[in-house]
């Protein structure tokens, strides 16, 4: 409803210009940025876009330079919730706030993910090394005389050894599988390669407001005889817990104010439902104090307590809120000798100047400097802890002058406002989520910086950050909120403002001020940080402040306003339910419960992922060497061929590719929460300490195995280990049927092909019962197998499949043929296990000296 | 629990490929102090060689269950099997993939080279120690049984010298009739068995004798067999019987036979096969168990 050339139309949102007089009222959506010109009672939700859970009044003052913090502005797409009231649009489309954030957010990317990175790395790495040394072999080949095709062939063979083939396939079961986990614990990712991001990440953003709170004002404390009380709280299953005071005397006069001055009301009968979670209407506050007034009354035994307690005292006149009186009252029949009674709530020092008793245990007193001052203690002490305040009062008018049937006049008013008896405080809080507390201390012991950046004000979000402990209690705080101007220049830590302490409060007012070096210094220094009164882009800011820090940053957002700090992040975190279409499509993941939670459990399974990918790959690298040598030792050391092409085929892409791939089913080790996250510049997902120890020392110790067997079937047929060097060339000549063995018989060609054909065989085997050491001590990295247990059924399943396999290939008639092998005896296929035995006890008095020695030159060397 | 407040411990980068190779700040080559090095290569040195004495321990192992005479695997049933291959010689190992024996009757420096080889070839035969003359029925059944003391059946070249194919006269070669030596691949425990008097093949009946491996030769193409002309094998019947079985003993003298070639063509190649015969020798080309193929060329034209 637009009023355009003075006439009144009615227009669609799009069709909205510059300059229109717009009518607003209660339930529309404001289509335009409007500054509004005149008011009544307006109130609009600005939560999508600052994250404040209150209803924001509205009117023509202007009171700020910040479009966003002054009072004559309503932004495009905010609900109206209450009053209605005119304005000028000044802004539309793309070029109002929102529409900012929205371009903001189609711009900013947040590059390559860390595990994308990692792979990247890996591929490099293992690119280099297979093409050293197969391009060596190649080399060394053609000195020796072999022709081009054969050494070729070798270079090739070489090289596919040195690929591990089944990475792809475990990045993504590893990716897929942990997805699927996070869904069942209501997480849902967007993007596969998030999860291990989450692992990574060393800082996480979080809003406030829905994310670690409830996003639901709570009566959290109230003041009456003098004395501070905490709340009784509503608990999951409905039932109030704590101890209530008996609503008697004072309180119980409190208590009486509270559910009858009250415009909110349940919108359903919905008993069944615990009281916090019902629907009310009415705003915020209303609705905190109702059902704190519902949980006091039913003891969450007779349902709707309030409504029958509201039907004894019927409502005859009442005067709503406004930003002048700063009050509301009703008045109500019911009183004691049919008298009437006035409550009224508003303001607490405007309460307390309109009366002149407070209510205690020994009846009304007059209200005294002592009084006050106990007042002005509770009243700081509740705003102190970031809590919205409200005074009650009440009279009870006297019946001789307002008899029963009296006609009170809101117009004119035509009863008293003064001489009140003051009944106490009630404070409210949007409370923060149970668990949340427990999580961000998770966070914290696995080392990952949990930093509040709000749109609420920096006091709220002191308190809350206290309460979850993001601020540690009793901990000095720096405090950059004054609205102060910031020196000229840069500031550093333990200079000027910037006090050596652990913690800080910036102001979104005072962001704005500081160089980026001073951003990046608060950034850097402080352990505990809380951001307040930010815009979308300031979030932006600090979340590019914290990655030139070098940290892998994780936002969590619910509103508009975080979406470019969700999609810059490295991981953005979307709120499913309270959520915004527009954060969770810049988000990767969405939390669908919204429990902060859920992070950790992210955090733990993104770390698995990292873990059991390097675990896997680790397991997959081993083989190589054992792959290799064989080819080295024909070209080196003139060997008939130890191991054929096919049979490294037959490990790389038959037997090693389940219990690889298994690996990413492992169970975490112990200390996988207790460990600072990864340094993304040095802990790499592989590592020349990686690349060493499976190389230089299990891999090793493979070969041997395969050696052992290659010459222990060598000897039993009668080529003794001396003898077979330098033999290749005449093992080798088709044409030469008189190769003789060390006990002087003479081999035909056609006989010394089969006799390596079961060599390649045996190696194969023994290979195949090394990796099985191998993979035993794959499972951890830390811990002992003892403790990890046997419990990942997939690896066990995967353990059994590689001797079936091994079977397959070299038992099933025909088949054997085709894949080059050779069937083997039952002693022939033993030879592996001592050094399967050995890999594993080797690899446990390593893990066993580096928990003993953590940073000792074992763990330097070996702890990949 | 402070927050984020475990602090990492302060890591210095090497910052591009010239501070990795050598850093004058932390003193470190390859990304490793001095000491670090020595630390890594005593560890390494310790680690091997440890592994090492294992390996080498597993095989010794292995070794100490094996026999000294004998493989674990030999004859019926094993890799090595009971069907012998054929040999011949000369073979120069000079030229390993080529089976062609090419001389020229005008050029004495190209048939040199298999002369010589036939010469240590056959010396082994000259060294009699150890060994016995085995007149009659004597040979070598026994052997196995005698253990250490065995003394294997002293093999005469006396034979190939009556027949022409004596070192004095370069194995024929000089007159351009080559004599080629030919053997059986020793087996441990592989005997010849007699054919049935009635079922001795067509090839060979005229010369079979009871107790020793006939020899047949022929050209491998029908073309081939036109051109190959008169063979003579040394001795008549073949290989002699009485060297078997062959057992793992020094100075063991494997018996051979000679198949001499007395009208080759000249200048042309032509492709030879040659069959030994016994019961117990079966013919398999694929795998050429039995036989033996080679090429000669004869030359007379002046190069």
């Amino acid at each position: 409803m637009v009023i355009r050339d003075g006439q009144y139309r009615d227009i669609r949102v799009e069709e909205v210009v510059l300059g229109d007089l717009v009518c607003i009222s209660f339930g529309d959506k404001v289509p335009a940025d409007v500054r509004v010109i005149e008011s009544k009672g307006l109130k609009v939700d600005n939560s999508s876009l600052t994250g404040e859970s209150e209803p924001l009044l509205r009117a023509p003052e202007c009171t700020h330079d910040n479009p966003l913090e002054t009072k004559n502005m309503m932004m495009f797409s905010t609900n109206v919730l209450e009053g209605t009231g005119r304005g000028i649009v000044i802004r539309t489309g793309d070029n109002t706030v929102m529409g900012r954030i929205a371009a903001i957010t189609s711009q900013v990317t947040s590059g390559p993910t860390p595990i994308s990175l990692e792979i990247r790395h890996f591929i490099r790495i293992i690119g280099t090394v297979a093409f050293i040394v197969a391009s060596t072999c190649f080399i060394v080949s053609m000195i020796s005389g072999s022709d081009l095709l054969s050494a070729l062939v070798f270079m090739m063979g070489i090289f596919v050894a040195n690929v591990p083939e089944g990475i792809t396939a475990t990045v993504t079961a590893s990716l897929t599988l942990t997805a699927k986990k996070m869904r069942k614990k209501h997480c849902l990712v967007k993007k596969l390669e998030a999860v291990e991001t989450l692992g990574s990440t060393s800082t996480i953003c979080s809003d406030k407001t829905g994310t670690l709170t409830q996003n639901r004002m709570t009566v959290a404390h109230f003041w009456a005889r003098g004395e501070i009380f905490e709340a009784v709280m509503c608990g999951e299953d409905g039932k109030p817990t704590g101890r209530g005071l008996p609503v008697t005397g004072a309180y119980g006069d409190l208590m009486r104010c509270a559910t009858l001055c009250s415009r909110s009301d349940f919108k359903e009968d919905d008993t069944d439902v615990p009281v916090q979670k019902r629907e009310t209407v009415g705003d915020a506050s209303e609705a905190a104090i109702l059902k704190y007034c519902e949980l006091v009354r039913s003891q969450g035994v007779t349902p709707n307590a309030v409504r029958e307690y509201r039907e004894g005292y019927p409502k005859v006149m009442e005067q709503p809120f406004n930003s002048i009186n700063k009050y509301q009252l009703s008045i109500h029949t019911g009183g004691p000798n049919n008298s009437h009674i006035l409550v009224l709530k508003g303001a607490p020092e405007r309460v307390l100047a309109m009366s002149t008793t407070m209510s205690t245990e020994e009846g009304p007193k007059p209200i005294d400097d002592n009084i006050r001052k106990q007042f002005q203690k509770a009243y700081d002490d509740l705003g102190g802890m970031g809590e919205r305040v409200l005074g009650f009062a009440e009279l009870i008018l006297p019946p001789d002058q307002f008899p029963p049937g009296f006609a009170f006049d809101l117009e004119n008013p035509n009863y008293p406002t003064a001489g009140l008896n003051f009944l106490g405080l009630i404070s409210m809080i949007d409370p923060p989520r149970p668990g949340v507390r427990m999580a961000v201390h998770l966070c914290q012991s696995a080392g990952i910086k949990v930093v509040m950046v709000t749109g609420d004000h920096p006091i709220t979000a002191q308190a809350i950050a206290k309460q979850v402990h993001i601020i540690d209690n009793g901990i000095d705080v720096t405090l950059l909120i004054d609205d102060t101007d910031a020196p000229a220049g840069e500031e550093l830590y333990g200079t000027g403002r910037l006090k050596k302490t652990e913690a800080i409060v910036v102001h979104g007012e005072q962001l704005k001020k500081l160089s980026e070096t001073t951003l990046d210094s608060i950034v850097a220094n402080y352990h505990q940080v809380v951001f307040a009164r930010t815009s979308p882009t300031q979030k932006l800011q600090i979340v590019e402040a914290y990655q030139r820090n070098g940290q892998i940053v994780a936002v969590t957002g619910d509103g508009v306003n975080d979406a470019p700090a969700l999609r810059k992040a490295d991981i953005g975190i979307a709120m499913g339910i309270a959520g915004t279409d527009v954060s969770k499509q810049a988000a990767d993941m969405i939390l669908l419960n919204d429990n902060f939670a859920s992070i950790v459990t992210g955090v733990e399974e993104g770390r698995i992922i990292f873990d059991n990918l390097k675990k896997s790959i680790a397991y997959v690298l081993t083989s190589n060497i054992g792959e290799v040598t064989p080819f080295i030792s024909y070209v080196v050391f003139g060997l008939p061929l130890p191991m054929s092409l096919m049979s490294i085929l037959l490990i790389d892409m038959g037997t090693d590719l389940w219990p690889a791939i298994s690996l990413a089913y492992e169970l975490p080790e112990n200390d996988i929460m207790e460990r600072p996250p990864r340094d993304a510049k040095i802990d790499k997902l592989v590592n020349a300490r990686l690349i060493l120890f499976s190389y230089m020392h299990i891999g090793v110790m493979q070969a041997t195995a395969g050696f052992c067997t290659y010459f222990f079937i060598m000897m039993q047929n009668g080529f003794m280990p001396w003898d077979l060097w330098g033999l290749r060339e005449q093992w080798d000549n088709k044409d030469l049927d008189t190769v003789a063995d060390s006990f002087g018989q003479e081999w035909c060609y056609e006989s010394r092909r089969q006799l390596l054909r079961s060599c390649h065989s045996g190696f194969f085997l023994s290979m195949v019962m090394v990796q099985w050491g191998d993979l035993f001590i794959s499972k951890t990295r830390k811990n002992s197998m003892v403790t990890q247990g046997m419990n990942n059924m997939v690896m066990n399943t995967g353990m059994i499949s590689t001797v079936v396999l091994s079977c397959i290939f070299l038992y099933t008639p025909g088949l054997y043929n085709i894949l080059a092998q050779t069937p083997l005896r039952m002693t022939t296929t033993m030879v592996g296990l001592p050094f399967a035995v050995l890999i594993y006890m080797y690899d446990e008095v390593r893990k066993c000296i580096i928990r003993r020695h953590p940073g000792g030159i074992v763990y330097r060397l070996t702890n990949y | 629990m402070a927050n984020g407040r475990a602090k990492k411990e302060e890591v210095d980068y090497d910052h591009g490929w010239k501070e990795f190779l050598y850093n004058k700040r932390r003193g470190t080559c390859l990304g490793r102090t001095s000491k670090s090095w020595f630390q890594i290569t005593v560890f390494y040195i310790i680690f091997y060689a440890l592994l090492a004495a294992f390996w080498v321990g597993c095989l010794a192992i292995f070794l100490g269950t094996l026999d000294d005479k004998v493989p674990r695997f030999y004859g019926k049933g094993t890799i090595i099997g009971i069907n012998p291959g054929v040999g011949y010689q000369p073979w120069l190992k000079e030229n390993p993939d080529s089976t062609l024996i090419k001389f020229n009757l005008k050029n004495p420096e190209s048939w040199k080279p298999y002369v010589d080889q036939l010469d240590g070839y056959l010396s082994k035969y000259k060294n009699t120690n150890g060994t016995r003359e085995c007149v009659g029925d004597d040979n070598n059944s026994n052997l196995l049984a005698d253990g250490s003391a065995a003394r294997p059946c002293r093999f005469s070249l006396a034979d190939f010298d009556k027949a022409g194919c004596s070192a004095a006269k370069q194995y024929g070669f000089k007159e351009g009739k080559p004599c080629v030596v030919l053997s059986l691949n020793r087996l441990i425990g592989w005997s010849p068995v007699d054919f049935a008097p009635n079922s001795v093949p067509e090839q060979v009946r005229d010369r079979y004798k009871n107790g020793s491996i006939a020899l047949h030769c022929d050209g491998t193409t029908n073309v081939d067999k036109e051109h190959i002309g008169k063979t003579t094998y040394v001795p008549k019947e073949g290989i002699s019987g009485k060297f078997y079985p062959y057992i793992f003993v020094d100075n063991y003298h494997q018996p051979i036979a000679m198949v001499r070639f007395e009208t080759l063509p000249r200048n042309k190649l032509v492709l030879v096969e040659c069959r030994a015969y016994a019961l117990n020798i079966e013919h398999d080309i694929t795998s050429r168990l039995g036989l033996v193929h080679f090429e000669l060329f004869v030359q007379d034209k002046k190069e």
